[in-house]
């Protein structure tokens, strides 16, 4: 009797204890907004993280006796709260190590400092290109469990002005949208400008969605800039260009990632786009994107060209690094041993792996005998500094014939010696 | 300071026909409608069919837009009443024959702002759109740059509000509102027809919406959520002009058209909504009933 009871609380005990199942098969968790303001971004980019883990098990991916990789993605609804819930859920229940982090910095703020970060998961994020992740993890706060796909902004905006400045613009005013994203590009933007020995006129800063934006531009032509940085979303932007156009504003544009929107010429007119730049992160060569743009057509029945879209290919990238660190690390629970492991798939001096299911046969076996290998992504390979920002060269655009046209390059090493000539 | 005042103005003219109706409706029906910001943005969606229909919006002079454009406009200041008309017959007024509270109706009134706002987006989308698609270059008076359809903005809308007084100062309808909202049950005992008079509450407040709508729409662009974006400096004008009466929401608007664009030259641009509400707290302070309001 006294057995048996022992045994049964030993049993319950166990069933209470026992803490989530982590056995095979391998996860691999995704905290996407798949709903909320930016489901037209969540979508395709769990799509493509899905392909890159279906990519994975057909070249026979494996960690010692487990031979299959799963994708859970979960949505954030575009809601820092839910987005939490979300990753604690992964991370609690499905008992994953590692997650394809949130698209909006505004998730994944949160779910870095009250989830992942304490719970020893890695955290590779589809987009979130807010400069706060660089300064939180230069004070150590994310212990080495964050990376990115994407450059932070801060890096962005230092190649914006060095496009601004080489257009041979020295007064310009810049106009940003009142959130962390379009804080930030709008600050670095002038403080690299100002450093570089040119002049900010003004900073306007705007609230998004308000009726009519006419006194905020007449502000900003009051100082009359020769040229304007504007870091605006495409509805905020179009009612914003369209005052500045009729109020007579410069026709001399700088526009951040997102501005580069077929719709935002649509609802301009490209005749008054003619002198603008769209500065956005380019893939540095060689890189993996048309081959993930076939493969992604292929897999969702898409006719060719119709493919995920511009900066989609993130989620893709993310999901097979995380897949093949997990290889190089020879462990799929532990969050910090896959991390330390990003180093063995990055390694410059390793054997480059485009993103084929051929070349991930290859990683397989490289891998197993523990060599490193320098994963080729859709957005080009990655170079990562101890912050987990990848550094990326930067492309200038220009609208030719309603064409987004690459004409100017920022490499990589630009950024970096203005950012440490200017000391911003 | 003149292009302050003008961007001030101008903001104003926006909001002041939407707050007319708003303070109607309160008024008469007893209850504030959080549909008015979308009654707006469904005129300029009306308007924007028509002028669609037609295939131009044409031109006239230094104007972006002609003839069938003020045809539209006339089109959907009356279409725009009847959809209002018929949301009140088939909701508000359901309520109001249950005796139902003010705060049903209020919550009635969240419902039909977002079927609106949704049924709009069902039928055009989300993307923005114009009645003239080229930009319009602003002339400089006085050292103002303003826009020409700004101008009609101003014009159009003080005409609107000088109408209205007429309106409701001379005609025997305008008077029985009148009386309808100082006391609703005195002034059926005297024989004035309750429901004449709240059916013509909202084919004025929707109609004026509408030309609201069209104006806003010509000046910057019709969206969906064009009328909602609206609705909170709406409020503040109702409020801060004093809810009784029509007048203080024509004065409630300029305060905050103005209030917002001197914050944005002056302040800083961020904090528009913010000391656009701080102006608003203060005149209560002082004036709890609102500028023009009576007591209560």
């Amino acid at each position: 009797m006294t057995i048996f009871k022992t045994l049964l609380l030993a049993g319950v005990a166990g069933v209470l204890f026992a803490g989530p199942a982590a056995a095979c098969p391998a996860k691999i968790g995704a905290v996407l907004s798949m709903t909320g303001s930016y489901a037209t971004f969540g979508p395709p980019i769990s799509n493509a993280a899905a392909l890159a883990v279906e990519q994975l098990n057909a070249a026979g991916w494996k960690v010692g006796d487990c031979s299959k990789l799963e994708y859970i993605v979960r949505d954030d609804q575009t809601q820092p709260s839910v987005g939490v819930d979300a990753a604690r859920r992964l991370v609690d229940l499905d008992a994953v190590g590692a997650i394809v982090g949130p698209i909006t910095s505004g998730v994944t703020g949160p779910l870095l400092t009250s989830v992942t970060v304490d719970k020893g998961v890695l955290v590779i994020v589809s987009a979130s290109s807010s400069p706060t992740f660089t300064e939180m993890a230069r004070q150590g706060k994310l212990k080495g469990l964050f990376y990115r796909v994407l450059p932070s902004d801060a890096l962005q905006a230092v190649a914006a002005a060095k496009i601004a400045w080489d257009a041979g613009y020295r007064k310009i005013a810049v106009f940003n949208l009142n959130n962390d994203w379009g804080n930030n590009l709008g600050k670095q933007f002038a403080v690299t400008f100002k450093a570089m020995g040119g002049e900010i006129t003004g900073t306007v800063t705007y609230n998004a969605e308000q009726p009519s934006y006419r006194a905020e531009v007449n502000k900003a032509l009051e100082a009359k800039p020769e040229a304007v940085y504007i870091a605006a979303t495409p509805i905020d932007g179009s009612k914003i260009l369209r005052d500045w156009i009729s109020l007579g504003g410069t026709q001399k544009f700088i526009f951040p990632l997102g501005m580069n929107d077929a719709k935002v010429v649509e609802q301009i007119g490209d005749q008054y786009l003619k002198d603008a730049w769209f500065v956005t992160p380019g893939a540095p060569q060689p890189n993996s994107r048309s081959v993930f743009y076939e493969n992604y057509e292929k897999r969702y029945n898409l006719d060719p060209g119709k493919g995920p879209g511009p900066g989609r290919d993130s989620g893709y990238d993310a999901a097979a690094l995380i897949g093949l660190a997990m290889m190089a690390a020879k462990d799929y629970k532990d969050g910090k041993a896959i991390a330390a492991a990003i180093g063995k798939v990055t390694d410059p001096a390793g054997t480059p792996i485009m993103a084929t299911v051929d070349d991930y046969r290859k990683a397989v076996q490289l891998l197993g005998d523990g060599k490193t290998i320098r994963y080729v992504g859709a957005t080009g390979p990655m170079t990562y500094d101890q912050y987990g920002d990848v550094s990326t060269p930067f492309v200038g655009w220009q609208l030719e014939n309603k064409i987004f046209v690459q004409k100017k390059n920022v490499s990589a090493q630009d950024v970096a010696d203005i950012k440490s000539k200017t000391g911003t | 300071m003149i292009q302050v005042l003008a961007d001030g103005v101008v903001a104003a003219s926006f909001i002041v026909l939407g707050v007319v109706g708003l303070s109607m409706i309160y008024n008469i029906l007893n209850f504030p409608s959080f549909a008015q910001g979308d009654h707006i943005a469904t005129g300029a969606y009306i308007a924007l069919g028509i002028v669609a229909l037609a295939g131009t919006a044409g031109s006239i002079a230094g104007l972006s837009f002609g003839w069938p454009l003020i045809g539209a406009l006339i089109c959907a200041t009356i279409l725009n009443g009847l959809l209002a008309l018929l949301i009140d017959r088939s909701i508000y007024r359901q309520l109001r024959l249950r005796n139902a509270s003010r705060i049903s109706l209020i919550m009635a009134s969240f419902g039909v702002a977002l079927m609106l706002r949704n049924l709009i987006v069902l039928l055009a989308g989300h993307d923005p759109q114009y009645y003239a698609f080229a930009i319009q270059p602003a002339l400089s008076i006085g050292g103002a740059r303003i826009t020409p359809n700004d101008l009609l903005a101003v014009i159009v809308t003080t005409m609107m509000v000088v109408a209205l007084h007429l309106f409701l100062s001379r005609t025997t309808l305008g008077k029985s509102m009148r009386a309808v909202s100082e006391n609703p049950s005195l002034a059926r005992v005297n024989g004035i027809d309750v429901d004449r008079v709240i059916r013509w509450t909202w084919l004025i407040g929707a109609g004026l919406a509408a030309i609201a709508g069209v104006l806003l729409g010509l000046s910057v662009q019709v969206n969906p959520s064009m009328g909602f974006e609206l609705l909170l400096p709406m409020f503040a004008a109702m409020i801060v002009g004093g809810v009784t009466s029509v007048y203080g929401a024509v004065l409630g608007a300029l305060l905050i058209g103005v209030a917002e664009a001197i914050t944005v030259h002056y302040i800083a641009p961020e904090y528009r909504q913010a000391v656009a509400f701080l102006v608003v707290i203060l005149v209560l302070l002082a004036r709890p009933q609102g500028i023009l309001g009576e007591k209560a």
